[in-house]
């Protein structure tokens, strides 16, 4: 009866290759939806990550310039900040030269001309010591000066102004000793003609101050991206116990992102080991010569 | 009135002399040359992120974020990142330079900070982050990232590339990659990485050795060579479609380097049974043939200019490195200490060239400066260690080296300091290859 219509259910029987070809379509069907199924999982496989939303990114900041190099410090246009001392000028002017006839100190007439006229106070303390001496000195030198005033060439001028700290010119930038104030090791060099009873003490302490900078002092040469010939000179003035009273910049490197790590390294590192013991003055002026280290 | 001052010369001028030189030491200025800054990193504190978001997966953002923005900040060589338990405070009293107090900044020793607080914005998280400089007391970068949390590490790629970008007018090595060579697959094939090892993944499958990966100036093309038919053969492959074509000129096509800004590159070939180097367009059409010395000539490496190229020869006995023009004219010889110097790669701010040196049976890493001065050795202390490859803001070299037993990849800061394994895969990796910026 295979093959006869059966009215009962109203289905028409099936032969032996008809089911066989049923059966071979339906395994077809379910190979294909396999195969797209797997085909449909692989390409997911090929793009694991579905995109994510866009990050929105929003500047918290805006900068009066354009977007330069550096923002902490660049070479553009950025105004240089003055910290420590704003009513320092950058270049600090040199000390007047002596006038010819300066007015005379209220406690000695005589002392026309005086050391004292540079107001330093260290001089303050010198005459304390031999207040005496002091007085004979100085009228003479006011005599001597007086004198021979019209004649004496300006090289004695200089060197006595040198003399007497008012216009004392570093040494060269190699750090070499300029004068018999002696010099420490390397790239150390004591400003001219010291003639303090304990120099080798300076000596011993100049390179305690050197490493102390040096240690304060953060720098990558990328960042900084400073030239083999560039430098900044800080003049720091102390207290004999080594407080930085203030600082400023002698000369600038001209690249700003320099000049900031040397101005960070002077805020960190203050104190700075004190002076020796028995240092004549209260008070010193050192200037830092800051220099890129050699790559 | 003369006859006093002769009395008086003589005391004096001895008072003089003393007063001088009292006053010279008491108003002398000590001056000091300092030259040698002992913290080479700049000091930056990141302190762990204010979480103000109320999505619960806020808390596990601001821990991944800040700790990957200490791990990519420090991965620059740039900063020293001051550790988290040395500080004094935390940012409790909030993250803008009104509410923080620099002092308690400065006391540690950090020159920069970066504060960082999530928000909740639109139903996603909002990144907000700052650079300080703590002396300065302002703000030197500041951006709000708005992401969902599986985009903290975008998030805090982005700013980290701001913060080098404010710092120094380049983008960093954030949004760039590095390619290799690994024995992982059972042969050579070329793989990915992120810039800090992240995410390696295998890019060819060839099923045939693969060497010298170059990228393009783009950043869009791979150049390589592979031993496909016997014979080493040059592939170049687009990276966003992964189609690829074939170059081969003759039994031996190797060491493939692309010309900055264009679709040219320089390779050895060997058409006379000579290995000479020579121009091809990326398509693989010969240009011109720029060494015929009868010597073997290989490896070029474009200065970032296009204009010269370093290359290894054997002209002058011994291997050395040599520099020419772009048309193979004025062939300079550079290296002059030892016998086999080889791996040109020159540095793309154009002022060094890193090379493969042999030393003592082992290869080192060199750098020398442009025109052949100052060669310095960067690498040492076991292994072999060759194949540099510069990033593109010349402030890190990839190598790959086997000072742990076998190849891997490791990178270094530019003057050999800071030596660090980039990944660890299974098989052998060598032969480095940085990318140029790939940012979106």
């Amino acid at each position: 009866m295979a093959g006869s219509p059966n009215f009962m259910t109203g289905s028409i029987p099936l032969s032996g290759p008809d089911r066989m070809a049923l059966f071979m379509v339906g395994l077809s069907v379910l190979f294909h939806l396999l195969f797209a199924g797997l085909m449909l999982g692989f390409s997911k496989l090929e793009t694991p990550r579905i995109r994510p939303p866009e990050i929105i990114d929003i500047s918290l900041v805006s900068f009066p310039g354009p977007a330069g190099p550096s923002a902490i410090a660049g070479p553009g246009p950025a105004p240089v900040q003055t910290k420590t001392a704003p009513a320092k000028p950058e270049i600090r002017p040199e000390p007047v030269a002596p006038a010819p006839a300066p007015a005379p100190a209220p406690a000695a007439p005589e002392k026309i001309g005086s050391p004292s006229q540079g107001q330093e106070p260290v001089k303050t303390s010198l005459k304390q010591k031999s207040l005496d001496r002091e007085k004979i000195l100085q009228s003479a030198v006011s005599r001597i000066e007086q004198s021979v005033e019209q004649g004496r060439p300006q090289s004695v001028t200089r060197a006595i102004d040198a003399l007497r700290g008012k216009d004392l010119a570093p040494p060269q930038p190699s750090g070499q000793a300029s004068g018999s104030g002696g010099a420490g090791p390397s790239g150390v060099a004591v400003g001219s003609g010291g003639g303090w009873a304990s120099p080798a003490l300076l000596n011993f302490w100049s390179p305690l101050m050197v490493d102390h900078v040096n240690r304060h002092w953060a720098y990558h040469e990328f960042l900084v991206g400073a030239s083999a010939n560039e430098r900044a000179e800080v003049v720091i003035k102390i207290r004999k116990d080594g407080t930085i009273l203030e600082h400023w910049f002698m000369s600038r490197s001209g690249n700003e992102r320099f000049d900031q790590s040397v101005e960070r390294a002077i805020q960190k590192m203050n104190p700075v080991p004190p002076l020796p013991p028995g240092y004549p003055v209260e008070q010193q002026e050192i200037i830092l010569n800051f220099r890129p280290p050699k790559s | 009135m003369t006859r006093s001052f002769r009395k008086i010369f003589p005391l004096a001028l001895t008072g003089i002399c003393l007063l001088f030189a009292l006053s010279a030491t008491a108003n002398a200025q000590i001056y000091l040359d300092i030259n040698e800054p002992q913290m080479r990193r700049i000091p930056l504190a990141i302190p762990d992120f204010v979480v103000e978001a109320t999505q619960p997966s806020a808390p596990a953002a601001a821990r991944q974020g800040d700790q990957l923005l200490r791990e990519f900040l420090a991965f620059t060589g740039f900063f020293n990142i001051l550790p988290p338990q040395g500080y004094l405070t935390d940012l409790g009293r909030g993250v803008t330079e009104r509410e923080i107090r620099f002092s308690d900044w400065t006391a540690i020793g950090a020159e920069l900070l970066i504060s960082g607080r999530l928000v909740d914005r639109g139903g996603r998280l909002s990144f907000e982050l700052r650079l300080f400089d703590t002396f300065a007391n302002t703000v030197i970068a500041g951006r709000a990232y708005t992401a969902h949390p599986d985009q903290v590490r975008d998030v805090i790629r982005r700013f980290s590339a701001e913060v080098i970008y404010r710092l120094t007018g380049t983008r960093g090595v954030f949004e760039t990659q590095i390619a290799f060579v690994s024995t992982g697959p059972g042969n050579k094939e070329i793989f990915f990485c992120e810039f800090d090892g992240n995410a390696p993944s295998q890019f060819t499958r060839d099923s045939i050795i693969a060497l010298s990966p170059a990228w393009s100036s783009d950043g869009r093309h791979l150049a390589y060579t592979a031993y496909k038919d016997g014979g080493p053969q040059l592939y170049v492959r687009d990276i966003s479609t992964r189609t690829a074509w074939n170059i081969a000129h003759g039994s031996l096509n190797i060491t493939p380097a692309w010309r900055p800004g264009a679709f040219e590159m320089a390779a050895t070939l060997s058409l006379d049974n000579n290995q000479d180097i020579y121009t091809l367009t990326g398509n693989g059409k010969i240009i011109k043939r720029l060494t015929k010395a009868w010597d073997i000539d290989v490896s070029p490496a474009w200065s970032p200019d296009g204009k010269r190229m370093a290359f290894v020869s054997e002209r002058s006995g011994g291997t050395h490195i040599f520099v020419m023009n772009a048309d193979g004219e004025q062939a300079t010889r550079l290296t002059f200490s030892g016998r086999e110097n080889t791996e040109p790669a020159w540095s793309p701010n154009g002022r060094y060239i890193a090379y493969t040196s042999r030393v003592a049976g082992r290869n080192e890493i060199f750098v020398m400066n442009a025109d052949g001065s100052r060669p310095r050795q960067l690498t040492g202390g076991g292994g072999d260690n060759e194949s540099a490859s510069w990033s593109p803001d010349s402030t890190l070299i990839a190598f790959s080296s086997t000072r742990e037993g076998v190849s891997r990849i490791f990178v270094m800061n530019a003057n050999g300091t800071a030596p660090r394994r980039l990944l660890v895969l299974p098989g052998q990796q060598s032969q480095p290859a940085w990318s140029p910026y790939l940012a979106q």
